[in-house]
């Protein structure tokens, strides 16, 4: 293969493997919805039609995992949050067989092995929305490739600034990445110290030591909780006999779409060649051949994923650090190795086979978008149509297209996309969690939700609290009955939406007792936080309070009970919101007193979802 | 030198036969990991394995069972051998009828992959080949998946016999001779004792085989090999006589009107493993590399114009060919498949593709071997491609916990282990559904495994269930719908009548539910039956109750027996139903104290009867129900016809107090008969008749003189050969 035909076939590939982020709406990458939304909130986040910096607090920097954020969230001042967000994608995508060209270069092995690195594009790391990590994994190839070129280099000053840049970005990525990165650059440096002068030793280090005080410092010091007896329960659980058979048998399952037994086939093969190959390389030359030149590098790199892969602790001060995220770019580093084996191959078959592999691979992952855009083409006009700044919850009963398409659960974070369009809540976000870059404020909001079975946290009580109700797949039986009294707002395809029409009439009641009661008595009105606008009309002399902010008010001591009290309440049956803590009694119904004030509820809409409370 | 040539040669043969053994182990894993299957057709297996254990155990007549389907033939229209192994060795383990039974997989598992390399080694493969085919035999993924996976554990059978017969084929047809005749007209039936309809498609490729045979040889060996396969299936049938004679004769009567449903044929996405498998027909991963090998395999042949040169590719062909036709035929499929899955005739593929895909391993080393990369390490290489790519495949969980499967259930079964239970009938949750496979299906057979139950319902297949299930199956639907129905607190009067037609003793059911709101979920047992609550718990899933009908179900008694029009069969969802049940169910009138109804519907041709004076009371004491029969102790207040909640066969034999009664069928396809007055010991049960008896004295002595003939002379020439050997 020419040069030519190589930068021409690097172009239709890049084409073919960038086509499925742009043909379809919704991209079937698991986390993704939570990122975008993240992008979202902090974009509107001083919008004050939306309120976000109430609901919401900023732990931006030093924070890991916020390379998606910051990227998408400048590039969104001159595209749409969508566009942007496939901007992003397509870099990634092609970031891959680019960094792997680089590393190959660097160490000198068969440059067209590269067009193999499009087979990554779409990995593991892809399909879970593990975005920064995704970035992350080439990023550490042109590190590592830019390290090898400095160790032979005499002026290394611009790479120097480059490689502290890629540790910078590393941390951003994800503190896992850069964890990874900096083991595999200082075991890469203290293997080939003997060749480098004291100076550049030092120097070597400065790119390291640079972005470890910047960022993961910080980070380390604002996160640490002395959480060692967790760490060492998590070495204990994943360094283990059964851990580690398991590691071994999904490895092929954790590279990319799971359920395409054509591209894990690639996978093997391409697995088998390189051991195979390797051992005839031991075999025709002495195992020392190993250690030398640029055989020793690419065996540490491995030896040090390996390592990563199958030892790895899960979690690390509350950072997800699965080593599976690994898999990927060990096969990456096997590519490397077979391009270094086949160092001087350049023939028909080969060629063919160049060719081949990437076309059959694109063309696959292809039609595979095209039939999940397919299941998901009206979701957008679905949501769309919805009341704005609602509360919506997700139900997937089935968590993937039928049939399954890439093997993973693409759909339960759908609802993020209420959000994003509606400016609503979602059921479950990753503003939860506390080390995100963005969490909610104290109390939440809504209450946490399980995140991959949302049924077991809605049903039998908890689903008074929201609105809408989008549902996949079909129900479990009791759930049905509850189902039922909903009224479905419209049904395409298998998606369904279903309004909360037993408590919106109940706020059609509430209403009208509103309306006909003498109520100049009173000057104020508690009402659950996050009601639809379009329930409730309350009578322009009550000055509306809600249950959130009055608790926070209360927590926080900015106010106290007789700023408040007297006042007419209402309460929304089975509310488990954190507020309902300081609230809980009105659940039951009955008169109760809390300090000097006595709650006594004087109205019930007819199936009991909403209590009106006098409170004086 | 040609000693130690020799010796080297078996080292290695040695070394490859241990390497296929360790892949057959790692292959076969899946199927002796603990835990109970999850596929739902592996249930009937485990309830025909039980019955051979059972019959071995009380030492009773075997093929009749009255623990389902109120009695029926068992086994009589479905093979035998691969339970009467498992329920051989279960009785030798102590009951341990699961392990018996996964054993028993384990090692027929292992055995065909030996086999197979045997067979492989008689068509002439070299060693390494022999290995390569044996293990492409046993890794293909889809296999496992659909034999132990779905649960078509007969298949196992099939895989170990498929190439015996093919190798005694070509013995037979290199050397006509009596021992060749007697080695496959043996191999053929115990074909046939496997699984019928394998077998008989395992005859058609044989056939095919011996079509080319024909076509190649001369006109005197023609011949000889001829008459002497025509011997061969003479052995074949006297050998399997005992199984075969009695379904040949009795299949017309016998067999159930069935309601034909089109099963679609597998995806061939999936096969090729493009889509994940979604459920039991879509089929499997067949293994890109095995794949790869048998099209490179296919492509030489047609390039060096060989393919019809023998069995190997035709038979490949015409295996795929058998799998995807039937969606091209809107009529004619219930003959290639017998009302199954088409995707079972991937199994001749495997079978084919064991020996095609040497032939891409042959072309493919001596490439790879010009590589200097790979050198000699070519079949290495391709080996590990096989093994990467199958073997992971192959490890799976086919078995769930015994508290995954049966929940609550496992306490209830202890419980009714205790209980006089007459037939048990599981309605899981109450709803309408004739043909809800857990309750017809799954249910019944964990009942009997579990807890010794007999029950209404029988194991699938239903091709050949009792034709009382004609009532049965809509009557049981009527009485779940009332379970399930909250706007009434008592049993209706036609569910009563119905758990005591069909002779039910105990039921398992959820509650019915009231209400189930934000407070609290409000559920209640109808009247009717006396409950037992204790398993309705708070987070329990399900909540179950098991109801007892308070009076002993099997017998009614009457003054009258009329005749009634002959019913007509028409559909319900995927079951054939009478179409008289509801009216027959409602013109009944039943005291279930006094054990009377007011009437014995009979069939239309024959006489009307009535007795005369008052309604017979009846009361039964000491009812003992086993697979042969049954024995009750019954008083009668006058003479009466007593209708028996069993179905009805002609071979059934009635004794009261020690002398034959003759039985008549009724309308609704049971039992029924004339009691006098006073205290009677009543049996009923299965008795030989002639050809049964002969059928079973034949094969006998079939298997035996095959035996006789084949096994000594080789005994025998393996000890002149072993004293030949000895150095003079």
């Amino acid at each position: 293969m020419t040069k030519r035909e190589f930068l021409i076939l690097f172009v239709v590939f890049s084409i073919l493997f960038v086509l499925p982020v742009w043909l379809v709406e919704f991209l079937p990458f698991v986390d993704l919805p939570q990122h975008l939304n993240f992008v979202h909130i902090l974009r509107n986040y001083h919008n004050p039609k939306l309120h976000y910096n109430k609901i919401y607090v900023l732990r931006l920097f030093p924070t890991h995992n916020t390379f998606h954020l910051f990227f998408n969230y400048l590039l969104s001042f001159l595209f749409p949050l969508a566009i942007a967000n496939k901007i992003y994608l397509t870099i990634s995508i092609l970031l891959f067989p680019l960094a792997l060209w680089f590393l190959i270069k660097q160490l000198g092995g068969n440059e067209q092995f590269a067009l193999l690195g499009f087979l990554f594009s779409y990995n593991y790391n892809l399909f879970w929305g593990f975005l920064g990590v995704n970035v992350g994994i080439p990023l550490i190839l042109f590190l590592i490739g830019l390290e090898i070129s400095s160790l032979t280099r005499d002026r290394v000053e611009f790479n120097l600034l480059l490689m502290t840049i890629l540790f910078v970005m590393l941390f951003l990525c994800h503190s896992l990445v850069y964890i990874f990165s900096v083991v595999v650059y200082l075991v890469i440096l203290l293997f080939n110290l003997k060749l480098l002068p004291w100076r550049k030793r030092i120097s070597l280090t400065l790119p390291f030591i640079i972005s470890f005080v910047i960022t993961f410092l910080p980070w380390q010091a604002k996160q640490f909780r002395g959480e060692g007896s967790e760490l060492q329960e998590q070495v204990r659980q994943y360094i283990s006999p059964s851990a580690l058979w398991q590691n071994i048998m999904n490895l092929f399952q954790r590279i990319g779409i799971k359920t395409d037994q054509s591209l894990i086939f690639i996978f093997k093969i391409t697995f088998i060649l390189a051991i195979l190959t390797t051992f005839n390389l031991i075999r025709q030359k002495g195992v020392r051949q190993l250690w030398k030149n640029n055989y020793r590098m690419i065996f540490l790199f491995i030896l040090i994923t390996l390592i990563f892969y199958l030892f790895f602790p899960g979690e690390y001060t509350e950072a997800v650090f699965l080593n599976e995220r690994f898999a990927p770019l060990l096969f990456l580093l096997f590519i490397t190795l077979l391009a270094l084996n086949f160092s001087n191959l350049n023939n028909r078959i080969l060629r063919y086979i160049l060719i081949l592999i990437p076309i059959l691979v694109g063309i696959n992952i292809l039609v595979r978008f095209i039939l999940f855009g397919i299941d998901t083409k009206d979701l957008k006009a679905m949501i769309s149509r919805l009341n704005e700044r609602g509360k919506l919850v997700g139900l997937f009963y089935q968590r993937r297209p039928k049939p399954d398409y890439f093997g993973y659960d693409v759909y339960i974070h759908f609802p993020c996309y209420y959000q994003i369009y509606r400016q609503g809540l979602c059921g479950f976000s990753f503003a939860y969690i506390r080390y995100s870059p963005i969490v909610y404020e104290e109390p939440n909001p809504l209450p946490r939700i399980d995140e991959w079975t949302t049924w077991n946290s809605i049903f039998p009580n908890n689903w008074t609290i929201y609105d809408y109700f989008l549902v996949y797949g079909e129900p479990r039986l009791q759930d049905e009955d509850i189902i039922k009294k909903w009224r479905k707002v419209e049904e395409k395809g298998n998606w369904r939406i279903y309004e909360n029409l037993p408590v919106k009439k109940a706020w059609e009641e509430i209403n009208n007792w509103l309306s006909q009661k003498d109520l100049s008595k009173y000057n104020r009105i508690l009402i659950p936080p996050f009601v639809d606008e379009k329930f409730i009309q309350i009578p322009t002399h009550l000055k509306r309070f809600d249950y959130q902010t009055v608790a926070k008010m209360i927590l926080t001591k900015r106010i106290s009970a007789s700023d408040i009290f007297p006042c007419l309440a209402i309460w929304l049956k089975d509310d488990n919101r954190d507020y309902a803590e300081i609230f809980g009694y009105m659940n039951t119904n009955e008169t109760f007193n809390i300090l000097e004030y006595q709650f006594t509820p004087i109205y019930n809409s007819t199936k009991g979802y909403l209590i009106i409370y006098d409170i004086r | 030198m040609k000693n130690w040539a020799k010796k080297t040669f078996k080292l290695k043969e040695k070394h490859i036969l241990l390497a296929l053994l360790l892949i057959a182990l790692l292959g076969s894993q899946s199927i002796i990991y603990s835990g109970y299957s999850v596929g739902v057709d592996a249930w009937p297996h485990f309830v025909r394995t039980k019955f051979i254990y059972d019959w071995l155990r009380n030492g009773e007549f075997p093929f009749f069972s009255f623990f389902f389907y109120s009695g029926y033939p068992a086994l009589r229209f479905y093979s035998p051998l691969l339970y009467l192994i498992a329920g051989s060795l279960a009785w030798l383990l102590g009951g341990q009828v699961f392990w018996a039974m996964k054993i028993v997989l384990f090692l027929t598992n292992i055995l065909s992959g030996l086999l197979f390399y045997w067979w492989l080694k008689e068509i002439g493969k070299d060693s390494f080949q022999s290995f390569f085919g044996s293990m492409v035999y046993l890794l293909i993924p889809w296999r496992i998946h659909y034999a132990a996976g779905i649960g078509t554990y007969p298949l196992f059978l099939i895989a170990v016999f498929l190439p015996l017969a093919f190798i005694a084929l070509e013995r037979l047809l290199k050397n006509p001779s009596l021992k060749n005749s007697l080695f496959l007209g043996l191999m053929l039936s115990l074909l046939i004792l496997s699984h019928l309809v394998y077998a008989v498609w395992s005859f058609f490729f044989l056939f095919l085989r011996f079509i080319l045979y024909l076509f190649s040889q001369a006109n005197r060996s023609k011949l000889k090999a001829f008459l002497f396969s025509l011997l061969a299936l003479l052995l074949t049938f006297l050998n399997s006589a005992f199984f075969l004679l009695p379904f040949i004769l009795n299949y017309k009567n016998y067999s159930f009107p069935q309601v034909y449903e089109k099963l679609p044929v597998p995806n061939p996405l999936v096969l090729f493993g493009f889509l994940s498998e979604t459920g039991g027909y879509t089929g499997f991963y067949l293994g890109w590399s095995i794949i790869l090998l048998i099209g490179l395999a296919i492509y030489l042949r047609i390039r060096n114009k060989e393919f019809f040169q023998d069995i190997v590719p035709i038979g490949l062909t015409v295996s795929l060919l058998l799998t995807f036709i039937p969606v091209f035929l809107p009529r004619g499929e219930p003959l290639l498949t017998a009302g199954l899955p088409p995707q079972r005739f991937l199994f001749f593929f495997v079978f084919f593709a064991g020996i095609l895909a040497i032939e891409g391993f042959t072309f493919l080393k001596d490439r790879f071997s010009n590589f200097s990369m790979v050198g000699k390490g070519a079949s290495y290489l391709l080996f590990l491609i096989i093994i990467f790519d199958c073997l992971p495949r192959n490890i799976f969980p086919a078995y769930q916990s015994r508290e995954e499967l049966l929940g609550l259930r496992d306490e209830i079964y202890e419980i009714l282990k205790r209980e006089p239970v007459v037939k048990l009938v599981d309605i899981d949750i109450p709803t309408e559904g004739i043909d809800i496979v857990r309750r017809i299906c799954k249910f019944p057979a964990y009942g009997f495994l579990f807890g010794n139950c007999p029950t209404v319902y029988g194991p699938p297949y239903h091709q050949f269930a009792p034709k009382s299930m004609l009532y049965v199956y809509p009557w049981i639907n009527q009485l779940a719908f009332d379970l399930g129905d909250s706007t009434t607190p008592v049993l209706s009067e036609n569910s009563l009548k119905i758990i005591r037609l069909c002779g039910i003793s105990h039921i398992i059911s959820l509650p019915t539910l009231l209400t189930w709101g934000a407070d609290s979920t409000v559920v209640c047992l109808k009247d009717g039956l006396i409950w037992d609550n204790r398993f309705i718990l708070a987070g329990a899933k399900p909540p179950l109750a098991i109801g007892e009908y308070p009076y002993s179900p099997l017998f009614l008694a009457s003054n009258v027996k009329k005749p009634l029009p002959t019913e007509t069969v028409t559909q319900e969802k995927s079951f054939s139903i009478a179409d008289d049940w509801q009216t027959l169910l409602e013109a009944i009138e039943i005291d279930h104290e006094k054990g009377f109804c007011n009437f014995i519907p009979i069939k239309e041709n024959s006489q009307q009867q009535i007795l005369d004076g008052e309604d017979p009371e009846i009361a039964i004491t000491n009812l003992a129900l086993t697979h042969s029969k049954v024995e009750a102790e019954l008083l009668a207040s006058k003479d009466c016809f007593l209708r028996v909640a069993l179905s009805y066969y002609p071979e059934l034999q009635l004794r009261l107090d020690d002398k034959n009664i003759p039985l008549e069928e009724t309308k609704d396809h049971f039992i029924t008969f004339f009691c006098p007055a006073g205290r009677h010991n009543i049996k009923i049960s299965k008795c030989w008749n002639p050809f049964e008896k002969y059928a079973f004295y034949l094969s006998l002595f079939s298997i035996g003189l095959s035996l006789v003939l084949f096994i000594p002379r080789n005994y025998s020439k393996t000890q002149k050969q072993k004293i030949g050997d000895i150095p003079k």
